[in-house]
């Protein structure tokens, strides 16, 4: 049987089954299907025992089983009408009648026909044997409920016809074995070696041919011995029988379900023709108990047989799908950037993929344990290893960002991560890691972070040069004080008698007054100063109170009060204390202009600072100007968007930055009588510094 | 008070005495509070008598129609009422103080404004205290010429008062260089009883001659100006 024949076939409805007109491939199925079942026929002759009407072993059923297996529902029915000729040619030559030739053709064909249909049905694709399911469908439906049904049908047309007058359970029992028996070896044997007995042959390597030939050798001279060489009679050792039994196994095991139909078929073959030869051990009573006997054991022998070797396919492909798998997964692991190990219970590193070592130029040897931390930059290493023993200890995930050094001195940062292979029993059977590369996403987000922290120095300096004239006066406040408490106090010395406890007053006044012109100066340079961003835990009412203070003289020329309603006892703030003033000295003077136009008495400006949830902090900044319309409200935080005649529309843009990059939100809103409130929030600042 | 308080080799402070008989005050509003005591003590130390206020609506509440002679020294920018808003309501009020504004860099608009509203003295932050000592004596002094110009006339206008209706017409037409014959032909009656009334007013208007009488006429408006 051809491959292309066999791939072809597939589940069709058996509504399917029509005549279809011959073609070249059709006829070739007839044509060897002819062939075979003839053949069969000629062999289910030769192993009839003398004085039976029905043979030991009947293989044209089997074959013609078989050979509607390997075909497209759609050909069977040219495969029937072309195994016609041959049943009617076979049985011509024994000299049965037309119509019991008919009637046996008709009963042959519908067991075929139920085998092959329920197994087609069931199964799906083609039969392989290679799993418990395949064989269960086989046995059950091929092997006995196709010859069970058949044999009725059979039993009634030879009682029906009169061809050798035998009572009918006889015959249905008789064929009901003979068909077992043929289908279970003869069919897995067909089915197998027509759908890949080609390509194992030439696929087999040497010593699987050395192989094949020792176990055929050993096969064959044990069975002819078993079998043939015994002479009959009660002399014969029945527990000898069982000789072949090693030898099926080996092939079932070693060669699978083919190699184990093929030594199976070799046995019931010799088995059989020695009986026919009137040897074995097979030959003690009467015929049909020969008969019965003999399928009996062979029957008993294949079943487990054929179930074994399914079982171990089935073990062997399953093995194999799973080395796939890993070798799938080994392939993705070696090829992926990432680095992939695995560590022990107790966390000592086992195996770390190549990367690392080509990496950091450390040995296999050098990463067991906790060597690998030798590579980890000094300034991690130490919060590694306890991450690394935390996760150890709580059997939890282990996560981690570590710079590791590499082969030529430079750092390379790693997110590393790790999880606990637990063991049935619930303790962690190893741990399995991975390191992904992150440093340029690690250089992207710190080259993002420091062009915004630029930005918002840039516009903290700008916003400041808009408070110049305010700046100046408010520490020519100061300065004037100075001045003029300096010069009182020469002329409360020139008199006489000099006035010395003034002069003390005014020196106090004077170091005061310095240290107000000092902070003055301070808060400039904080503000306009290049600093890293660094945040910590932070007074927020001492900001809010700083910034005030910064822009009260603003607020002056503004003509504008400031109002402050801080809570007590709020705690403090997580977060970067130039960036959180930045953000209100913005909204401070967003509100100053907003009131430009509204009547002087009427420019007040509410700050308020209250604890909003358990993590948050939020700030209000409250002006009675002339609000925001409600389209304009989400847009005022978008780049360069202004409502201002003079401003460049990146203030509230970037407050909405820093407050995003302090998980926290900023939103604006109209109040329901006038004017607008900004509202941002800040994170709760929680644990030490 | 000490008589030539000698601050510098050449920077002789004079006594504000030598200026004006009268004592008088200086008035001081600046929100600042060093900035304020800093102040007070230089114009004390320079023998001023000081008051000081926080803003412009506490000095309107407290200072009271002073007797004596005074300057104000105000901070421009202050919160609430600023030195302008002051400035501006003080002359509502027909005050006369004589106001020296002091100020920071960048008011320059609001010290046009306060220039035009007629201070006397502008000084910018830090002030020197020589500028500032004689912007004080100068506004004292203003003020001294003001109150004495102030007193004259309400004493002229006493004495108006006590003129009776006839006396009053009298003297206008004197004042306007109108003979005795003359008036008496304005106003229906004979040379004999003008004389009179003349010398009543004279004696009334406490003046010795025509011109003494015309000068004092003419400080409260008699003859009116559209008259003349």
């Amino acid at each position: 049987m051809e491959h292309a024949v066999l791939r072809q076939g597939g589940v069709e409805p058996i509504s399917k089954i029509r005549l279809s007109l011959p073609d070249k491939q059709t006829n070739l199925i007839a044509l060897l299907g002819c062939a075979a079942y003839y053949a069969g026929a000629a062999i289910g002759f030769a192993l009839t025992l003398p004085t039976d009407a029905v043979s030991t072993l009947w293989p044209p059923n089997a074959i013609l089983l078989a050979c509607l297996l390997l075909t497209p529902t759609r050909q069977w029915g040219v495969l029937l009408l072309g195994v016609l000729p041959a049943h009617v040619a076979v049985q011509l030559q024994s000299g049965v009648p037309t119509l019991m030739i008919f009637c046996w053709f008709l009963s042959n064909s519908s067991e075929a026909l139920i085998g092959a249909y329920c197994v087609r049905r069931l199964i799906g694709g083609p039969l392989r044997f290679d799993s418990f399911r395949d064989a269960g469908v086989f046995v059950i439906f091929a092997v006995l409920l196709a010859p069970f049904v058949s044999s009725f049908i059979d039993a009634a047309f030879v009682v029906l016809v009169e061809w050798k007058a035998g009572a009918y359970w006889q015959v249905w029992r008789t064929r009901f074995t003979g068909n077992v028996l043929a289908e279970l070896t003869l069919v897995p044997f067909i089915v197998l070696w027509a759908a890949n007995g080609v390509a194992w042959l030439r696929r087999a390597s040497l010593r699987r041919y050395a192989e094949a030939c020792l176990l055929a050798c050993g096969l064959l001279t044990i069975s002819v011995l078993v079998f043939s060489w015994q002479s009959t009679g009660p002399g014969t050792a029945p527990a000898l029988v069982y000789l072949p039994l090693p030898f099926l196994l080996w092939a079932a095991v070693r060669f699978g379900p083919a190699g184990a139909s093929t030594s199976l078929l070799v046995v019931v073959l010799v088995s059989i023709w020695a009986a026919t030869q009137g040897r074995g051990p097979f030959i003690s009573r009467s015929p049909p108990e020969n008969v019965l006997s003999l399928q009996i054991f062979l029957i008993a022998v294949s079943l487990p047989l054929i179930f074994l070797a399914a079982l171990i396919e089935e073990r062997r492909g399953r093995e194999a799908a799973l080395r796939a798998s890993e070798a799938r997964y080994r392939a993705l692991v070696m090829a992926g950037a990432e680095m992939v190990w695995r560590a022990d219970a107790r966390g000592e590193v086992s195996f770390a993929t190549d990367a690392w070592q080509e990496l950091t130029g450390q040995t296999d040897e050098d990463i067991q344990d906790f060597g690998w931390l030798a590579a980890v930059h000094p300034d991690d290493r130490e919060r590694s290893r306890q991450l690394w023993e935390q996760a150890i200890i709580g059997k939890g995930m282990y996560e981690n960002e570590l710079r590791v050094r590499t082969r030529n001195s430079g750092y390379r940062y790693f997110h590393a991560h790790a999880v606990p292979i637990l063991a049935a029993d619930g303790t962690v059977h190893e741990w399995i890691g991975a390191n992904t590369d992150i440093t340029d996403r690690k250089k992207a987000e710190s080259e993002l972070r420091q062009q915004r922290e630029e930005l918002a120095r840039i516009s903290r300096i700008s916003t400041m040069g808009e408070l110049a004239a305010s700046l100046a006066h408010e520490l020519n406040q100061p300065l004037t004080a100075i001045l003029s408490n300096a010069q009182a106090a020469q002329r409360f010395l020139a008199a006489k008698p000099a006035d010395l406890e003034e002069v003390l007053d005014i020196l106090k006044d004077i170091v005061q007054d310095n240290t107000r012109a000092g902070e003055v100066i301070h808060r400039m340079r904080a503000l306009a100063k290049k600093e890293e961003v660094a945040f910590v835990r932070l007074d927020l009412a001492g900001i809010i109170r700083d910034v005030v203070a910064f822009v009260h003289s603003d607020a002056i020329l503004h003509g504008v009060r400031v109002l402050l309603k801080l809570n007590d006892g709020l705690p403090p703030a997580w977060g970067d204390k130039v960036q959180l003033q930045q953000v209100v000295l913005n909204l401070l003077l967003n509100a100053f202009d907003a009131m430009e136009d509204c009547p002087a008495s009427e420019r007040e400006v509410l700050v308020q600072a209250k604890l909003a949830s358990a993590e948050m902090l939020e700030v209000s900044v409250r002006d009675r100007g002339v609000g925001v319309s409600t389209n304009e409200l989400e847009k005022i935080f978008q780049p360069f968007y202004t409502t201002k005649r003079e401003g460049m529309g990146m203030g509230l843009c970037i407050c909405r930055s820093i407050v995003n990059s302090h998980r926290g939100r900023l939103w604006a809103d109209n109040n329901p009588d006038r004017g607008a409130t900004f509202y941002f929030t800040v994170p709760v600042g929680k644990g030490v510094d | 008070m000490r008589e030539e308080t000698r601050v510098t080799k050449d920077n002789v402070i004079r006594n504000p005495r030598s200026t004006s008989s009268h004592t008088h005050t200086v008035f001081l509003v600046d929100d600042d509070a060093s900035v304020r005591r800093a102040l007070t003590r230089l114009i004390k130390s320079a023998g001023h008598q000081v008051q000081a206020f926080s803003s412009a609506r506490e000095f309107l509440d407290t200072v009271p129609q002073t007797a004596g002679p005074a300057c104000l020294v105000l901070d421009i920018r202050m919160p609430g009422l600023s030195g302008i808003d002051l400035q501006r309501q003080l002359q509502a009020t027909s005050h006369t103080l004589p106001i020296i504004f002091i100020t920071g860099h960048g008011d320059i608009p609001m010290s046009v404004k306060a220039i035009k509203a007629g201070a006397v003295d502008f000084l910018p932050k830090p002030v020197k205290d020589t500028d500032l000592l004689r912007a004080i004596e100068q506004a004292v002094a203003r003020s001294v010429d003001d109150r004495a110009e102030r007193d004259e006339l309400e004493d002229i206008q006493r004495r108006v008062e006590k003129l009776t209706p006839r006396e009053r017409e009298v003297m206008a037409l004197v004042v306007r260089g109108l003979l005795n014959k003359q008036i008496a032909f304005e106003l229906g009656t004979v040379e004999k009883t003008i004389k009179v009334h003349r010398a009543r007013v004279m004696k009334k208007m406490q003046v010795g001659s025509l011109a003494e009488l015309v000068r004092v006429a003419e400080k409260v408006g008699i003859p009116p100006k559209n008259e003349q």
